[in-house]
C-alpha cells in the first residue's frame, strides 16, 4: 500500500472523531472560552491561598511574612494576569 | 530584501558587546573546577538571575522576530503565548515540580525520569530531546542571520557562523553560571531594546487608540487582529480550542516543567526557597513580553504594510526608525536575545548528553574534571550541527510554527510521563516506557497526515494535545497491566537531604 493511500486509510477512520470535535468546540461562545480562562486564573489562585507558607529555610512559620511568603508574589502575578486579560 | 549597513557607532556599540559577553565567559570560566560547577553554576546562582535566564533563554531572537511576525499577520493572540501559554504552569512549576527535582539532586530531566521509571525512559529522553536540541540550535542560528542579513546585508551563512563563535566561546569556557550572568545582562537590554522599539513606533503612528484604528480599518483580514480569544474556525493556527488544550494544558507545562534548557537553571539555585523565587519571578517579567514584542508586530502592519514575508518586521523596524547609537543598541539586544537562546540550549544539550547518555551508559566512574571536558566537547559538537541544520529552518512559513512544531512530536508525551510520574505512584517504568515510544508515534503520525484532518495549515498545539491524551492513556493502562515499584515514587517525593550523594 503506497504512503498516500496509508494516510487516506487512518485519517477516514481519524476524520469523523475530528469533525465532530471542531463542530462541538466551535459551538461553545467565545463568552464562555473567557470565562473559562478567568476560572482558571481564580482556581490557581485560590490553590496558592490554601497551600503553607512559602518561606526561607530556616524562617519562623508563624505570622504573616508579606514580603518573603512566596504565595503572595504568585497571587500578584495572577492578579495582574487577570487584569491584563480584562484589558485586552 | 536588504536595508542597508549599521553606522559606525552601531558597529562600535555591537562590537564591545560581543567582545565584553566573550570576555566575562572566559572570566568565570576560570573559577570553574568540577561538573557540578559547570553544569550546575555550583549551586551558587542568585534567583533573580535565574529568573531573567529563564525568560531570555525562552523569548530569544527567535520569538522577537517570529512573535512580532506572526503578529503582524495574525494579532495580538499571539500574546497568549506568554500569558495563559505561560504564567500558569510556571506558578504551578514553581510549587510542585521545582521542588521534586531540587529534592531529587539532579541534574537533568532524563535522570530524573530514569530514578522515578528507568534507564530505558531516561536514554530515549535524553536521545530525543538531545536531537531536538541541535534542530533548535540551528533554527535559532537561522533566526539570527535572516536578521543580520536584512540589517546589514552579510551574507547568512558567514553570520551563522559568527554568531555560533562568539556563543561558543562564552558557554564554552563558563558552563551555566556564565549563560545564567549573560542572560540577566541580555534580558536587560533585550527590555530596553525591545520597549525602545515600541514606544517610537506608537509614537510615530499617534498612540494605541490610533494603531487599532488604523489596522481595524485596513481590512476583513485584520477584524480580529485585537482579540485574545479566537474562534476554532479563525483562519489563524491560534483558535482558542488549541491555546487552552494544546498552549496552556500541553505545551506550556511541558515547556517550563520538562524543558531542560529551562529547568536546568533553578537547579543551580542557591535553596530551594531561591529556586522556587526564580521562577515566580519569571512569571512577573513574562507578563510585560506580549507588550513589547506583540506591539512592534501590530505597529508594523499600519507602517509596513504589505511586507513579503511577516518575519521581516522586526529587524524592518529596528532598521527605519531608529537613529544610528540606538540601532547598534537594539541591534546588541537583539542578538543577546539570540544568544541567550543558543547558550541555554548549547549548555543543556551537552548536560543531557554528558550525563544521560556518556556517563550512565558508557562511562560511569570517571572524575568530574573527565565529565566536564566531555561536556565541552559535546558543546563544539552541537555547535557544529546546529550550523549545519540552520539552512533547513528556512523552509517553513513562520519560524515560530517551526519551533513549536518540532516540541509538539515530543512535548506532550513527555509531560505525560513527568506528570504521572509525580503525582501516580502506581505509574511503573513500562507504562511510561510505552506511553513515551507511542506517544512520540501518534505525534508523528499525526503531523504526518495534518493536511487531511486538521483545518489548519500549523495545528501543531492539536498534536500536542492528543500526544498528550494518547500517552497518558497508554501509560496508565500499561501501569496497570505491570507490577508497580512504590519505592520509587517515594524516593522522588521526599528526595535526599545530601544530594551531592546522588548521581
Amino acid at each position: 500500500m503506497g504512503g498516500q493511500a496509508l494516510k487516506e486509510m487512518i485519517s477516514s477512520l481519524i476524520l469523523p472523531f475530528a469533525d465532530f470535535m471542531f463542530a462541538v468546540t466551535n459551538a461553545i461562545p467565545l463568552g464562555v472560552v473567557r470565562a473559562a480562562v478567568f476560572a482558571i486564573i481564580a482556581v490557581l489562585a485560590f490553590w496558592v491561598i490554601r497551600m503553607p507558607a512559602q518561606l526561607p529555610e530556616n524562617e519562623e512559620k508563624q505570622g504573616l511574612h508579606l514580603l518573603k511568603d512566596l504565595r503572595f508574589f504568585a497571587l500578584g502575578v495572577l492578579v495582574l494576569q487577570a487584569l491584563l486579560y480584562i484589558v485586552f | 530584501m536588504k536595508l542597508g549597513t549599521l553606522s559606525g557607532i552601531d558597529v562600535v556599540i555591537v562590537f564591545v558587546y560581543l567582545i565584553g559577553m566573550m570576555w566575562f565567559g572566559i572570566r568565570i570560566g576560570r573559577f570553574i573546577k568540577t561538573d557540578k560547577d559547570y553544569f550546575l553554576g555550583g549551586r551558587k546562582l542568585p534567583w533573580w538571575a535565574i529568573g531573567m535566564s529563564m525568560v531570555v533563554s525562552d523569548i530569544g531572537a527567535l520569538d522577537i522576530v517570529g512573535v512580532a511576525g506572526t503578529a503582524y499577520l495574525y494579532g495580538i493572540a499571539m500574546a497568549n503565548f506568554e500569558w495563559i501559554g505561560c504564567i500558569p504552569a510556571m506558578i504551578i512549576g514553581a510549587f510542585i515540580f521545582i521542588p521534586f527535582y531540587w529534592r531529587t539532586g539532579v541534574f537533568t530531566i532524563p535522570e530524573f525520569l530514569g530514578r522515578r521509571y528507568n534507564q530505558f525512559v531516561r536514554t530515549v529522553v535524553a536521545l530525543i530531546v538531545g536531537i531536538f536540541m541541535a534542530f533548535l540550535l540551528g533554527v535559532f542560528l537561522y533566526t539570527a542571520a535572516k536578521a543580520i542579513n536584512i540589517l546589514i546585508g552579510w551574507p547568512e551563512y558567514a553570520s551563522i557562523l559568527g554568531v555560533a563563535a562568539v556563543v561558543g566561546v562564552y558557554t564554552l569556557f563558563g558552563g551555566l553560571a556564565a549563560v545564567v550572568y549573560t542572560d540577566a545582562i541580555q534580558c536587560v537590554i533585550m527590555f530596553v531594546g525591545s520597549a525602545i522599539i515600541l514606544i517610537i513606533a506608537l509614537i510615530k503612528i499617534g498612540g494605541w487608540g490610533e494603531l487599532v484604528t488604523a489596522v481595524t480599518a485596513m481590512g476583513d483580514q485584520y477584524s480580529n487582529h485585537f482579540e485574545l480569544l479566537l474562534p476554532v474556525d479563525s483562519p489563524t493556527p491560534y483558535g482558542w480550542a488549541g491555546i487552552l488544550f494544546g498552549l496552556s494544558f500541553v505545551l506550556s507545562p511541558a515547556y517550563w516543567l520538562g524543558n531542560q534548557a529551562i529547568v536546568q537553571r533553578t537547579l543551580g539555585a542557591k535553596s530551594e526557597y531561591e529556586a522556587k523565587k526564580s521562577v515566580l519571578w519569571g512569571a512577573f517579567l513574562k507578563l510585560f513580553i506580549p507588550i513589547i514584542l506583540v506591539g512592534p508586530g501590530l505597529a508594523g502592519i499600519v507602517l509596513h504594510p504589505g511586507l513579503e514575508s511577516s518575519d521581516d518586521i522586526y529587524p524592518t523596524l529596528i532598521h527605519d526608525m531608529l537613529p544610528p547609537g540606538l540601532t547598534g543598541l537594539v541591534f546588541a539586544a537583539f542578538l543577546a536575545a539570540l544568544m541567550s537562546s543558543v547558550d541555554s540550549y548549547l549548555n543543556s544539550a551537552a548536560t543531557l548528553w554528558t550525563k544521560d547518555i556518556y556517563q550512565a551508559i558508557f562511562v560511569p566512574d570517571k572524575s568530574d574534571r573527565h565529565y566536564m571536558l566531555v561536556g565541552k566537547t559535546f558543546i563544539g559538537i552541537f555547535l557544529v550541527l546546529g550550523v549545519i541544520v540552520a539552512p533547513i529552518a528556512g523552509k517553513f512559513p513562520t519560524i515560530y510554527g517551526y519551533f513549536q512544531t518540532v516540541f509538539s512530536i515530543f512535548q506532550g508525551p513527555l509531560l505525560a510521563i513527568i506528570g504521572l510520574g509525580l503525582l501516580w505512584p502506581r505509574a511503573t517504568g513500562i507504562g511510561a516506557s510505552f506511553g513515551l515510544v507511542l506517544g512520540v508515534m501518534t505525534s508523528s503520525t499525526l503531523f504526518w497526515m495534518k493536511d487531511l484532518i486538521f483545518s489548519t495549515s500549523e495545528p501543531f498545539l492539536y498534536i500536542a494535545w492528543w500526544a498528550f491524551i494518547a500517552a497518558l492513556f497508554i501509560t496508565v493502562a500499561v501501569s496497570l497491566m505491570t507490577k508497580p515499584d512504590y519505592s520509587k515514587h517515594r524516593m522522588v517525593s521526599r528526595g535526599t537531604a545530601h544530594w551531592e550523594d546522588k548521581r
